[in-house]
């Protein structure tokens, strides 16, 4: 039988969740603990767990806890599903409150038809991460709906936008053209873009001014192979290959090199 | 800039003593400022608990009482090495009146780094741009008005070495001290969402931060989202709300990295240069292109891919020259002195009376005295080489010419002098190791110095050497110990390393600062203040332990002779024979006398204790009386081994002791004897120079200690599977 198939009553499909709910915490779902859950009466539970018995989504026995089938199971993830999209897109684009959230969460589940629904789920994915909106745009939006502030300088928000999106677009571009420090020759520069590597190392490359954006040359190589002599903001420091390692930079191009 | 207006005090009224915290990069001439203004009235002790050397001094200007506090010279103000660490606390806990935080104006913006830190800890301070010169030579100009205006500080063109700027400087101190309120450095802005969080943490803290104002709430909010294991240990222990405010630097942290895609200390790091370049764009003009500067044309030899080592070899001979040839004769004197000094009140004392007080007089305090000043001449002039190596900028190279071996070995780039001069002495080695940045350097190197075989153990060598092997093996032995001198003292570190000074490998990331020529003033003031410290703090120890040693060689007095020398000394004199004679009977008769009261005395006693304990080794109880003899110096050894085998005054030339040796040892103990020498607690000057330089007493026993486990160890192995396959038997 296919799951979608079936048309079910909000209340039969609130039964399904709530059987899921239960067997995932507690390993199964005793009827009593079903009643408490949905504020109905033991007997009404026992009337229901039959009639979906009869639909092949549970296996029920008399004073056995009930389990889902197969198809139980299918139909109640695609209920919890669908709670979770409205439940996230109430909170997470809407911002409304999270209880509140919840609540209309599970009065809409089962007014909303999968088509809709899943356009839901992807508009949702596609505020999240568009480049032009993202979650700034939400938290843009955010501000708009407090009370008693004044309008966003939308100017100022798109240039940010716009360098965003840039520096996205730019680490993928360098993505193939980085390399790091230690592969640089004597003579040869590069932009530092990123210092890697972890604890005290860093933080200590980085205390010396090797930051994002700074300019470097490897002035040489130490007779021994190790460690070599870079120029950084005027000054020489010296760092082993193994520190350099950790400093990805982009090459400069021959023209600024070659100056 | 600042209101030039003077406060018209009338001469000889006192004004409040203000206190200064003198900051700066290292390099940035800040010991150069330090002792212009302070000149000699200076002191120099030790920040408890770390090796972090604490400098202070005074002087006057105006009436004022000035009192300078040299912090450490750092980059940064971070918590992870002692002498950040120490600097920063100095200005939170010490609570000076302002800060001068020393510039090199060639060097700008790295320079500039450190005094944003500074800043935000929100006291007064005034930039001291040193080497103003320089930066005009390099053809930076800069406006200072204006930096000034964007840091809202006060800031003096500084040349320190030529003393120019140096009263504007104190004038400055005594106005900014006066100033009601404290006049306040800008705050940094970390842009909007580094902002934002720390809006949310400096709530949180609100209420936590101390009353006094410093340091402030936006400086531990930073902190904490820097992740500054100090300040977080410092909020859990005395924050109320502890447990909210680190949750909430946690969620700052991650918010920070979903935001902005790097760790807070990165990206806050990232905002203190953007606003130094920001304020140098505005403020500083380059008009001269970057061109080699004399110091690359310098390094063009001196750190030469095929030239370097040799030059660097070349140098380090020098170094060895200058403290031990040029020393020797010094010593030679001192030693000389001190004889003579015994000599004469030996002369000058009454026949027979208080001989006790004449062996503490003569043994006990000018031999110890001696032995404390003897070291001088080296200290003073191994310091010389390395203040001018190290002013000069050639230090830096040689660590960076070095480091490749160093390293590989577990050691730093700069841990070359110290090994090399061991070969001389120890002690001056281990007062060298104060070049190490890095603690954990610092102490590897200190504590395997020793098994570099210094002079003194060489009289041993020469003793035993020629007793017990072929004349065509004598230098192929001494390689030898020198040898296994060397590769212990790499295994050692190596294991130190691995165990005790686990963890990340100290960085190499440093500076190679530009050649400079070394002030005489500045070579001769540190070359002075290292001997001072020397005879002050570890002198003192070396004395006290020599007069223990003394002791434990003297007492007790009362002696039971097996025969009775007066008497037997007595019937010589009357013997009918000549007088050489005699006094061959005589001085024979004394011999045995000594050898005797050194048997019974404390460390005869200990020797015979210890005698089977040392068994295992080869040893009797003669090698370990002198054993304990020579921790007041290695070749005090060879001196008492003459005693205990009644040969009179011994030296390593001493072919009577020779044929003793050979006469009760085997080779193989003649080698294991050496071997124990080489391995074993080093000398107590050693000790005491190791206690004052790791500031610990734990660093100096774990080195007497270590080292002793050691030399048995080895030795046992040595002698036993030589007994065993019957080698030198």
């Amino acid at each position: 039988m296919d799951a979608s198939t079936l048309a079910l009553s909000p209340e039969m499909e609130d039964y399904l969740e709530t059987i899921a709910a239960l067997f995932h915490a507690n390993g199964e779902a005793r009827v009593t603990d079903i009643a408490a859950r949905l504020s109905v009466s033991k007997a009404g539970v026992t009337q229901a767990l039959r009639s979906l018995a009869a639909k092949g989504l549970v296996d029920y026995r008399p004073y056995v806890s009930p389990t889902l089938t197969k198809t139980g199971q299918h139909v109640a993830e695609r209920v919890q599903r669908r709670h979770d999209v409205l439940k996230r897109f109430l909170s997470e684009v809407l911002l409304v409150d999270s209880e509140l959230a919840e609540a209309n969460a599970c009065r809409l589940e089962h007014a909303v038809d999968r088509s809709v629904l899943e356009r839901l789920a992807h508009f949702m994915d596609f505020v999240q991460h568009c480049p032009r909106g993202g979650s700034k745009w939400i938290r843009g939006y955010e501000h708009s709906c407090a009370p008693d502030q004044e309008t966003e300088v939308c100017e100022r928000c798109m240039e940010m936008a716009i360098n965003e999106y840039r520096n996205k677009h730019r680490e993928q571009l360098t993505k193939e053209k980085t390399m790091t420090l230690a592969e640089l020759k004597p003579g040869e520069s590069g932009r530092i873009v990123r210092v890697g590597s972890v604890g005290s190392i860093r933080r200590r490359i980085v205390d010396m001014g090797a930051v994002g954006g700074t300019n470097v040359t490897v002035v040489k190589v130490a007779p021994l192979g190790d460690p070599i002599e870079v120029k950084i903001k005027g000054y020489s420091l010296t760092l082993r290959k193994e520190e350099a390692e950790a400093i990805t930079i982009e090459a400069q191009t021959s023209q600024e090199g070659a100056k | 800039m600042m209101a030039r207006e003077r406060t018209g005090v009338a001469p000889g009224v006192q004004r409040p003593r203000v206190t200064v915290a003198l900051a700066g990069n290292p390099n940035s001439g800040k010991t150069t400022l330090f002792n212009a203004l302070t000149g000699s009235r200076q002191h120099v002790g030790n920040y408890p608990g770390v090796t972090v050397e604490k400098k202070e001094g005074d002087f006057e200007h105006d009436g004022m009482k000035i009192h300078v506090i040299d912090l450490p010279g750092t980059y940064s103000l971070t918590a992870y090495s002692p002498e950040e660490l120490v600097a920063r606390n100095v200005v939170l806990n010490e609570a000076p009146d302002l800060v001068v935080d020393v510039v090199d104006a060639s060097n700008l913006e790295r320079n500039l780094y450190l005094a944003v830190q500074f800043m935000e800890l929100g006291i007064p301070m005034i930039l001291a741009f040193n080497m103003s010169d320089l930066a005009e030579a390099r053809g930076h100009s800069i406006d200072i008005e204006r930096l000034s205006e964007l840091f809202q500080v006060p800031i003096i063109r500084l040349v320190a070495h030529k003393g120019e700027g140096l009263q504007e400087l104190k004038q400055a101190i005594v106005q900014v001290a006066e100033q009601t309120p404290p006049c306040q450095p800008t705050t940094i802005k970390y842009g909007r969402h580094i902002e934002v969080e720390l809006t949310k943490l400096t709530n949180a803290l609100a209420g936590s931060a101390p009353e006094s104002g410093r340091p402030t709430a936006r400086w531990i909010a930073v902190k904490l989202l820097e992740g500054d294991e100090a300040v977080i240990g410092q909020v859990r222990r005395e924050a109320r709300n502890a447990i909210e405010v680190l949750q909430k630097v946690e969620e700052s942290r991650s918010q920070l990295q979903r935001d902005l895609g790097d760790d807070a200390e990165i990206l806050i790091a990232d905002r203190r240069y953007g606003f130094i370049s920001g304020a140098c764009q505005e403020a500083v003009r380059s008009t001269v292109e970057t061109r080699h500067s004399m110091s690359d044309r310098i390094d063009l030899v001196l750190t030469h891919r095929v030239l370097s080592i040799p030059i660097f070899l070349f140098m380090m001979f020098l170094v060895f020259k200058l403290t031990f040839a040029v020393g020797d004769p010094f010593m030679g004197w001192i030693e000389d002195f001190f004889a003579w000094l015994g000599d004469a009140i030996t002369a000058a004392w009454p026949e027979g009376a208080a001989p006790l007080l004449h062996s503490l007089i003569v043994d006990g305090i000018i031999g110890g005295v001696g032995g404390v000043v003897v070291f001088l001449p080296n200290i003073l002039l191994l310091f010389l080489a390395i203040s001018i190596l190290e002013d000069s900028g050639y230090m830096a190279r040689a660590a960076f010419i070095m480091d490749r071996f160093m390293h590989k070995i577990g050691l730093h780039g700069k841990s070359f002098i110290p090994m090399l001069v061991g070969f001389g002495c120890t002690v001056p080695a281990i007062m060298a190791t104060r070049t190490l940045e890095n603690e954990r350097d610092r102490l590897t190197t200190m504590l395997v110095a020793p098994l570099m075989s210094c002079g003194a153990r060489l009289p041993i060598y020469a003793l035993i050497i020629p007793a017990f092997f072929p004349e065509a093996w004598y230098a192929r032995m001494l390689w030898l110990i020198y040898f296994i001198g060397i590769v212990l003292a790499i295994i050692c570190a190596k294991l130190l390393r691995s165990t005790l000074f686990k963890g990340e490998t100290a960085p190499f990331v440093m500076e190679l600062p530009p050649y400079r020529l070394p002030t005489v003033r500045g070579v001769f003031v540190h070359t002075w203040e290292r001997g001072w410290l020397y005879l002050k703090k570890a002198g003192t120890l070396i004395l006290g332990v020599s007069i223990v040693v003394w002791a434990l060689l003297t007492f007790p007095q009362e002696t039971k002779y097996s025969r009775d020398y007066d008497q037997a000394i007595d019937a010589v004199s009357q013997q009918q024979v000549s007088a050489e004679e005699a006094a061959e009977l005589i001085a024979e008769l004394e011999q045995a006398r000594a050898s005797e009261e050194l048997a019974n005395s404390f460390a005869g006693r200990i020797g015979h204790a210890i005698e089977p304990l040392i068994k295992p080794l080869g040893f009797d109880w003669k090698i370990g009386t002198a054993s304990i003899g020579a921790f007041a110096a290695k070749e005090v050894f060879v001196a008492q081994m003459g005693i205990v085998y009644s040969v009179g005054e011994a030296d390593e030339e001493s072919v009577p002791l020779r044929d003793k040796l050979r006469e009760n040892y085997s080779p193989l103990v003649g080698f294991c004897i050496m071997l124990f020498s080489l391995i074993s607690a080093p000398c107590m000057a050693t000790i005491a120079v190791t206690k004052r330089e790791s500031n610990s007493w734990k660093w100096a026993l774990f080195q007497l200690g270590g080292l002793t486990v050691l030399a048995y160890v080895i030795t046992l192995v040595v002698y036993q599977v030589g007994s065993a396959l019957g080698i030198g038997i």
